[in-house]
């Protein structure tokens, strides 16, 4: 067993050439959403009027207009505390979970991929509506959708470890809720003897 | 999504540049990574789509050079596949039934 190279062979997913759950992969992701998270906390503290104004350095008042819309008050809670949230449920599930979590963890995994999805959806959806209904763009608000858009690719392909993983499990007659909670243990160790061959 | 401010585009013409727009550049991010590398035929989609669109919406003729041109490009592209170096264990397709 090489279990002191820096990256075991056995945390690849089969046929990988790449651990899409190792820190180097996750990290990025995991540092977007903080800047995110950041952004979406000083929008919403605007929003919530406990910083009175806000930074937009291209577009006059093209911020103001966009933050105190209508469209973004339609929740009971400020769009950028919404957007917040996600950010810190990227975050969070960003970071649970060692460097086999793909296998180990199925469900963290999926409930991350889940969570970068949607979030990257809102913010492109918000995006078309600041030109279309209000005539204007909003700098950070742009900003915080670069970054949740960007946050999408690194994070389906652990997913996609995951989902493969789980199917292939199913098919040896594994249960699925068992795997996708990680409490199968041959489930979880299965991999280790079919990589180091 | 620029050139509305560009040219004064207003309307249905606007809200289908800046919809189209949007679109094609998140997937083109996302497109950036090997794994979501296939999201690129969707830009395709929406290449063609502009040829036809700039004709049917009230686009001004600079306009509609403007998106036309923008499709074009939008379908070249999007056809370069762009080197794939990495394995994942036969992508998206392996969830596929039967395979």
């Amino acid at each position: 067993m090489r279990v002191d190279d820096k990256t075991n062979a056995s945390d690849k997913p089969h046929e990988w050439s790449y651990n899409p759950s190792e820190w180097s992969q996750r990290l990025p992701i995991v540092g977007l959403a903080t800047v995110g998270l950041g952004v979406a906390v000083y929008l919403a503290l605007y929003q919530w009027r406990v910083v009175e104004s806000v930074w937009e350095p291209f577009f006059g008042d093209g911020s103001e207009k966009i933050l105190n819309s209508n469209v973004s008050r339609i929740l009971p809670i400020p769009d950028a505390a919404l957007g917040a949230i996600g950010y810190l449920v990227d975050a969070v599930t960003g970071v649970i979970g060692g460097t086999k979590r793909w296998r180990t963890m199925p469900w963290i995994v999926i409930v991350f991929g889940l969570a970068v999805g949607p979030l990257g959806a809102v913010s492109i959806l918000l995006v078309i509506l600041q030109p279309v209904l209000f005539g204007t763009w909003c700098t950070p608000c742009l900003g915080s959708a670069v970054i949740s858009v960007l946050m999408i690719g690194p994070a389906l392909d652990e997913m996609l470890a995951s989902l493969q993983f789980l199917q292939s499990e199913r098919n040896k007659g594994r249960s699925f809720w068992k795997v996708f909670l990680g409490l199968d243990p041959d489930a979880v160790e299965s991999r280790e003897g079919s990589a180091l061959i | 999504m620029a050139s509305t401010g560009v040219f004064g585009t207003g309307g249905a013409a606007k809200a289908n540049s800046v919809i189209c727009g949007a679109l094609a550049a998140s997937f083109s991010i996302i497109a950036i990574w090997e794994v979501t590398r296939g999201l690129r035929w969707l830009n395709t989609v929406i290449g063609c789509w502009l040829l036809i669109a700039v004709f049917g919406f009230d686009y001004e003729r600079s306009g509609m050079v403007s998106g036309f041109v923008a499709g074009l490009l939008m379908i070249a592209m999007s056809l370069v596949r762009g080197t794939v170096k990495q394995r994942t264990g036969g992508g998206w397709k392996a969830l596929l039934p039967h395979t």
